[in-house]
Protein backbone atom coordinates (compact mmCIF):
# COMPACT_ATOMS: atom_id res chain seq x y z
CA UNK A 1 0.00 0.00 0.00
CA UNK A 2 1.27 3.43 -0.84
CA UNK A 3 1.41 6.23 1.71
CA UNK A 4 -1.81 8.11 2.24
CA UNK A 5 -4.12 5.23 1.38
CA UNK A 6 -7.04 5.24 3.82
CA UNK A 7 -6.55 2.78 6.65
CA UNK A 8 -9.75 0.94 5.73
CA UNK A 9 -7.78 -0.81 3.00
CA UNK A 10 -6.02 -2.80 5.66
CA UNK A 11 -9.34 -3.97 7.03
CA UNK A 12 -10.62 -4.95 3.59
CA UNK A 13 -7.47 -6.85 2.73
CA UNK A 14 -7.54 -8.67 6.08
CA UNK A 15 -11.16 -9.62 5.51
CA UNK A 16 -10.41 -10.92 2.00
CA UNK A 17 -7.49 -12.95 3.33
CA UNK A 18 -9.90 -14.52 5.83
CA UNK A 19 -11.92 -15.78 2.88
CA UNK A 20 -14.48 -12.94 2.93
CA UNK A 21 -16.09 -11.79 -0.31
CA UNK A 22 -16.03 -8.33 -1.83
CA UNK A 23 -19.48 -6.83 -1.61
CA UNK A 24 -21.11 -3.81 -3.23
CA UNK A 25 -20.29 -1.56 -0.28
CA UNK A 26 -16.60 -2.44 -0.64
CA UNK A 27 -16.79 -1.62 -4.35
CA UNK A 28 -18.24 1.76 -3.57
CA UNK A 29 -15.72 2.51 -0.81
CA UNK A 30 -12.64 1.49 -2.72
CA UNK A 31 -13.66 2.48 -6.21
CA UNK A 32 -11.33 5.47 -6.41
CA UNK A 33 -8.40 3.40 -5.20
CA UNK A 34 -9.30 0.86 -7.86
CA UNK A 35 -9.39 3.50 -10.62
CA UNK A 36 -6.12 5.00 -9.33
CA UNK A 37 -4.58 1.50 -9.46
CA UNK A 38 -3.73 1.61 -5.77
CA UNK A 39 -5.21 -1.77 -4.86
CA UNK A 40 -2.84 -4.67 -4.68
CA UNK A 41 -3.17 -7.04 -7.66
CA UNK A 42 -4.92 -9.79 -5.72
CA UNK A 43 -7.60 -7.45 -4.37
CA UNK A 44 -7.90 -5.74 -7.75
CA UNK A 45 -8.62 -9.06 -9.47
CA UNK A 46 -11.42 -9.78 -7.02
CA UNK A 47 -12.84 -6.31 -7.58
CA UNK A 48 -12.94 -6.89 -11.30
CA UNK A 49 -14.52 -10.26 -10.77
CA UNK A 50 -17.29 -8.61 -8.75
CA UNK A 51 -17.81 -6.01 -11.50
CA UNK A 52 -18.37 -8.72 -14.13
CA UNK A 53 -21.05 -10.30 -11.95
CA UNK A 54 -22.80 -7.28 -10.47
CA UNK A 55 -24.53 -4.95 -12.93
CA UNK A 56 -25.22 -2.32 -10.25
CA UNK A 57 -21.54 -1.97 -9.37
CA UNK A 58 -20.60 -2.09 -13.05
CA UNK A 59 -23.03 0.77 -13.72
CA UNK A 60 -21.80 2.62 -10.65
CA UNK A 61 -18.17 2.49 -11.80
CA UNK A 62 -19.11 3.68 -15.28
CA UNK A 63 -21.31 6.55 -14.08
CA UNK A 64 -18.67 7.58 -11.51
CA UNK A 65 -16.14 7.84 -14.34
CA UNK A 66 -18.65 9.79 -16.42
CA UNK A 67 -19.21 12.14 -13.49
CA UNK A 68 -15.53 13.08 -13.38
CA UNK A 69 -15.41 13.53 -17.15
CA UNK A 70 -18.61 15.59 -17.26
CA UNK A 71 -17.38 17.85 -14.45
CA UNK A 72 -14.13 18.46 -16.33
CA UNK A 73 -15.91 19.19 -19.60
CA UNK A 74 -18.43 21.49 -17.94
CA UNK A 75 -15.62 23.58 -16.45
CA UNK A 76 -13.05 23.37 -19.26
CA UNK A 77 -12.15 26.91 -20.42
CA UNK A 78 -11.62 25.83 -24.03
CA UNK A 79 -15.10 24.33 -24.26
CA UNK A 80 -16.70 27.21 -22.35
CA UNK A 81 -14.84 30.36 -23.39
CA UNK A 82 -17.42 32.65 -21.81
CA UNK A 83 -16.27 31.43 -18.37
CA UNK A 84 -12.93 33.15 -18.90
CA UNK A 85 -14.01 36.55 -20.18
CA UNK A 86 -12.06 39.30 -18.47
CA UNK A 87 -14.19 42.40 -17.79
CA UNK A 88 -12.34 45.53 -19.01
CA UNK A 89 -13.03 47.19 -15.62
CA UNK A 90 -11.10 44.42 -13.90
CA UNK A 91 -8.12 44.83 -16.23
CA UNK A 92 -8.21 48.55 -15.50
CA UNK A 93 -8.54 47.99 -11.75
CA UNK A 94 -5.57 45.62 -11.67
CA UNK A 95 -3.37 47.93 -13.72
CA UNK A 96 -4.43 50.87 -11.55
CA UNK A 97 -3.64 49.00 -8.36
CA UNK A 98 -0.17 48.32 -9.75
CA UNK A 99 0.18 52.07 -10.08
CA UNK A 100 0.39 51.65 -13.82
CA UNK A 101 -2.99 52.64 -15.17
CA UNK A 102 -3.30 52.17 -18.93
CA UNK B 1 -7.02 22.96 -15.40
CA UNK B 2 -3.70 24.80 -15.42
CA UNK B 3 -3.83 26.95 -18.53
CA UNK B 4 -1.36 26.55 -21.33
CA UNK B 5 0.68 29.66 -21.77
CA UNK B 6 -0.54 31.93 -24.52
CA UNK B 7 3.05 32.95 -25.07
CA UNK B 8 4.06 31.00 -28.14
CA UNK B 9 7.67 30.02 -27.55
CA UNK B 10 10.12 29.63 -24.72
CA UNK B 11 12.13 32.51 -26.15
CA UNK B 12 9.02 34.75 -25.98
CA UNK B 13 8.41 33.51 -22.46
CA UNK B 14 11.85 34.42 -21.20
CA UNK B 15 11.77 37.76 -23.01
CA UNK B 16 8.44 38.53 -21.35
CA UNK B 17 9.80 37.48 -17.97
CA UNK B 18 12.80 39.75 -18.40
CA UNK B 19 10.48 42.68 -19.18
CA UNK B 20 8.34 41.87 -16.12
CA UNK B 21 11.40 41.79 -13.90
CA UNK B 22 12.52 45.10 -15.36
CA UNK B 23 9.16 46.58 -14.34
CA UNK B 24 8.00 47.25 -17.92
CA UNK B 25 4.37 48.47 -17.64
CA UNK B 26 3.61 47.13 -21.12
CA UNK B 27 4.64 43.66 -20.00
CA UNK B 28 2.36 43.82 -16.96
CA UNK B 29 -0.50 44.89 -19.15
CA UNK B 30 0.19 42.12 -21.66
CA UNK B 31 0.13 39.48 -18.92
CA UNK B 32 -3.07 40.83 -17.37
CA UNK B 33 -4.82 40.96 -20.74
CA UNK B 34 -3.59 37.60 -22.02
CA UNK B 35 -3.81 35.54 -18.86
CA UNK B 36 -6.37 37.39 -16.79
CA UNK B 37 -9.34 35.60 -18.30
CA UNK B 38 -7.94 32.20 -17.49
CA UNK B 39 -7.15 33.24 -13.94
CA UNK B 40 -10.65 34.63 -13.56
CA UNK B 41 -12.07 31.31 -14.77
CA UNK B 42 -10.02 29.56 -12.08
CA UNK B 43 -11.29 31.96 -9.41
CA UNK B 44 -14.89 31.54 -10.53
CA UNK B 45 -14.58 27.77 -10.27
CA UNK B 46 -13.21 27.97 -6.75
CA UNK B 47 -15.15 30.88 -5.30
CA UNK B 48 -18.33 30.85 -7.45
CA UNK B 49 -19.21 34.40 -6.28
CA UNK B 50 -18.35 36.87 -9.04
CA UNK B 51 -17.20 39.78 -6.88
CA UNK B 52 -15.04 37.56 -4.71
CA UNK B 53 -13.57 36.00 -7.87
CA UNK B 54 -12.61 39.36 -9.37
CA UNK B 55 -11.10 40.51 -6.08
CA UNK B 56 -9.08 37.29 -5.83
CA UNK B 57 -7.70 37.76 -9.35
CA UNK B 58 -6.70 41.29 -8.46
CA UNK B 59 -5.00 40.04 -5.27
CA UNK B 60 -3.22 37.39 -7.32
CA UNK B 61 -1.81 39.74 -9.96
CA UNK B 62 -0.70 42.30 -7.40
CA UNK B 63 1.01 39.59 -5.36
CA UNK B 64 2.55 38.00 -8.45
CA UNK B 65 4.05 41.23 -9.77
CA UNK B 66 5.20 42.28 -6.32
CA UNK B 67 7.07 38.98 -6.04
CA UNK B 68 8.25 38.74 -9.63
CA UNK B 69 11.88 38.87 -8.52
CA UNK B 70 11.38 35.54 -6.71
CA UNK B 71 10.07 33.82 -9.84
CA UNK B 72 12.94 31.80 -11.22
CA UNK B 73 11.38 30.83 -14.50
CA UNK B 74 11.48 27.11 -13.75
CA UNK B 75 7.81 26.88 -14.65
CA UNK B 76 5.77 28.77 -17.20
CA UNK B 77 4.46 32.17 -16.20
CA UNK B 78 0.89 30.86 -16.64
CA UNK B 79 1.55 27.91 -14.32
CA UNK B 80 3.08 30.21 -11.73
CA UNK B 81 0.13 32.61 -11.95
CA UNK B 82 -2.28 29.68 -11.69
CA UNK B 83 -0.72 28.65 -8.39
CA UNK B 84 -0.83 32.19 -7.02
CA UNK B 85 -4.46 32.55 -8.09
CA UNK B 86 -5.47 29.29 -6.42
CA UNK B 87 -3.75 30.51 -3.25
CA UNK B 88 -5.48 33.89 -3.37
CA UNK B 89 -8.83 32.14 -3.79
CA UNK B 90 -8.23 29.77 -0.90
CA UNK B 91 -7.32 32.68 1.37
CA UNK B 92 -10.66 34.30 0.54
CA UNK B 93 -12.51 31.03 0.95
CA UNK B 94 -11.10 30.62 4.48
CA UNK B 95 -12.23 34.11 5.45
CA UNK B 96 -15.76 33.60 4.20
CA UNK B 97 -18.44 32.91 6.74
CA UNK B 98 -19.20 29.22 6.60
CA UNK B 99 -22.58 28.72 5.07
CA UNK B 100 -25.05 26.22 6.38
CA UNK B 101 -23.91 23.14 4.63
CA UNK B 102 -26.20 20.41 3.51
CA UNK B 103 -25.09 17.11 4.90
CA UNK B 104 -23.20 15.00 2.42
CA UNK B 105 -24.61 11.80 3.84
CA UNK B 106 -27.87 12.07 1.92
CA UNK B 107 -25.88 12.15 -1.32
CA UNK B 108 -23.75 9.09 -0.59
CA UNK B 109 -24.81 5.58 -1.55
CA UNK B 110 -26.39 3.56 1.23
CA UNK B 111 -26.08 -0.16 1.83
CA UNK B 112 -27.83 -2.86 3.78
CA UNK B 113 -26.09 -4.87 6.49
CA UNK B 114 -25.20 -7.48 3.86
CA UNK B 115 -23.35 -4.85 1.78
CA UNK B 116 -26.00 -4.67 -0.95
CA UNK B 117 -26.93 -1.22 -2.24
CA UNK B 118 -30.26 0.30 -1.18
CA UNK B 119 -30.75 1.42 -4.80
CA UNK B 120 -29.18 -0.36 -7.76
CA UNK B 121 -27.20 1.92 -10.07
CA UNK B 122 -28.44 2.37 -13.64
CA UNK B 123 -26.40 3.29 -16.71
CA UNK B 124 -26.45 6.86 -18.03
CA UNK B 125 -27.34 8.04 -21.50
CA UNK B 126 -24.72 9.66 -23.69
CA UNK B 127 -24.17 13.31 -22.89
CA UNK B 128 -26.06 15.63 -25.24
CA UNK B 129 -24.61 17.55 -28.16
CA UNK B 130 -25.59 20.74 -29.95
CA UNK B 131 -28.01 23.15 -28.34
CA UNK B 132 -28.62 20.99 -25.31
CA UNK B 133 -24.91 20.84 -24.48
CA UNK B 134 -24.51 24.35 -23.06
CA UNK B 135 -27.57 23.88 -20.88
CA UNK B 136 -26.33 20.53 -19.61
CA UNK B 137 -22.93 21.96 -18.75
CA UNK B 138 -24.58 24.82 -16.90
CA UNK B 139 -26.58 22.34 -14.82
CA UNK B 140 -23.41 20.35 -14.08
CA UNK B 141 -21.67 23.51 -12.86
CA UNK B 142 -24.71 24.29 -10.71
CA UNK B 143 -24.55 20.76 -9.24
CA UNK B 144 -20.85 21.21 -8.39
CA UNK B 145 -21.71 24.51 -6.68
CA UNK B 146 -24.25 22.69 -4.50
CA UNK B 147 -21.65 20.38 -2.95
CA UNK B 148 -20.67 21.19 0.62
CA UNK B 149 -17.69 23.55 0.52
CA UNK B 150 -15.32 21.13 2.22
CA UNK B 151 -15.86 18.57 -0.54
CA UNK B 152 -16.42 20.91 -3.47
CA UNK B 153 -13.03 22.55 -3.02
CA UNK B 154 -11.21 19.21 -3.21
CA UNK B 155 -13.12 18.19 -6.35
CA UNK B 156 -12.33 21.54 -7.99
CA UNK B 157 -8.63 21.46 -7.11
CA UNK B 158 -8.09 17.80 -8.04
CA UNK B 159 -10.43 17.11 -10.93
CA UNK B 160 -10.80 20.55 -12.50
CA UNK B 161 -7.60 22.43 -11.68
CA UNK B 162 -5.64 19.18 -12.03
CA UNK B 163 -3.52 19.64 -8.89
CA UNK B 164 -2.19 16.37 -7.51
CA UNK B 165 -3.08 14.88 -4.13
CA UNK B 166 0.06 16.19 -2.42
CA UNK B 167 -0.38 19.74 -3.74
CA UNK B 168 -4.04 19.75 -2.71
CA UNK B 169 -3.24 18.44 0.76
CA UNK B 170 -0.58 21.13 1.23
CA UNK B 171 -2.89 23.94 0.09
CA UNK B 172 -5.73 22.76 2.31
CA UNK B 173 -3.40 22.00 5.22
CA UNK B 174 -4.59 18.44 5.55
CA UNK B 175 -3.33 14.93 4.86
CA UNK B 176 -3.23 13.14 1.53
CA UNK B 177 -5.48 10.43 2.94
CA UNK B 178 -8.08 13.07 3.87
CA UNK B 179 -7.89 14.57 0.38
CA UNK B 180 -8.49 11.15 -1.17
CA UNK B 181 -11.49 10.44 1.02
CA UNK B 182 -13.00 13.87 0.40
CA UNK B 183 -12.44 13.65 -3.35
CA UNK B 184 -14.09 10.25 -3.55
CA UNK B 185 -17.08 11.40 -1.52
CA UNK B 186 -17.39 14.60 -3.54
CA UNK B 187 -17.45 12.59 -6.78
CA UNK B 188 -20.00 10.18 -5.32
CA UNK B 189 -22.21 13.06 -4.19
CA UNK B 190 -21.92 14.79 -7.58
CA UNK B 191 -22.76 11.51 -9.28
CA UNK B 192 -25.89 11.32 -7.15
CA UNK B 193 -26.85 14.91 -8.01
CA UNK B 194 -26.45 14.17 -11.73
CA UNK B 195 -28.09 10.76 -11.64
CA UNK B 196 -31.66 11.93 -12.25
CA UNK B 197 -30.54 14.01 -15.23
CA UNK B 198 -28.46 11.37 -16.91
CA UNK B 199 -30.18 8.15 -15.96
CA UNK B 200 -30.97 6.30 -19.17
CA UNK B 201 -34.77 6.19 -19.23
CA UNK B 202 -34.78 3.51 -21.94
CA UNK B 203 -33.31 1.06 -19.44
ZN1 LIG C 1 -21.97 -5.02 -6.50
Amino acid sequence: MSAGVPREFGELIARLKDGGAINCRDCSDFLMAYLDKELDPQVCARFEQHLTRCSSCHNYVETYRQTVRLAQEACCPKANPHLGKMPPELVAAILASLGRAP
Amino acid sequence: MPPASPVESLADESALLARLKAGDPGAYEQVVREMGGRMLAVARRILVDENESQDAVQDAFVSAFRNIAKFEGNSQIATWLHRITVNACLMRLRKKRRQDEVSLDALLPSFGADGHPAHAASPWRQSPTGDELAETRESIRAAIAKLPEHYRIVLVLRDIEALDTAQTAALLETTEAAVKIRLHRARQALRELLDSTFRDSSN
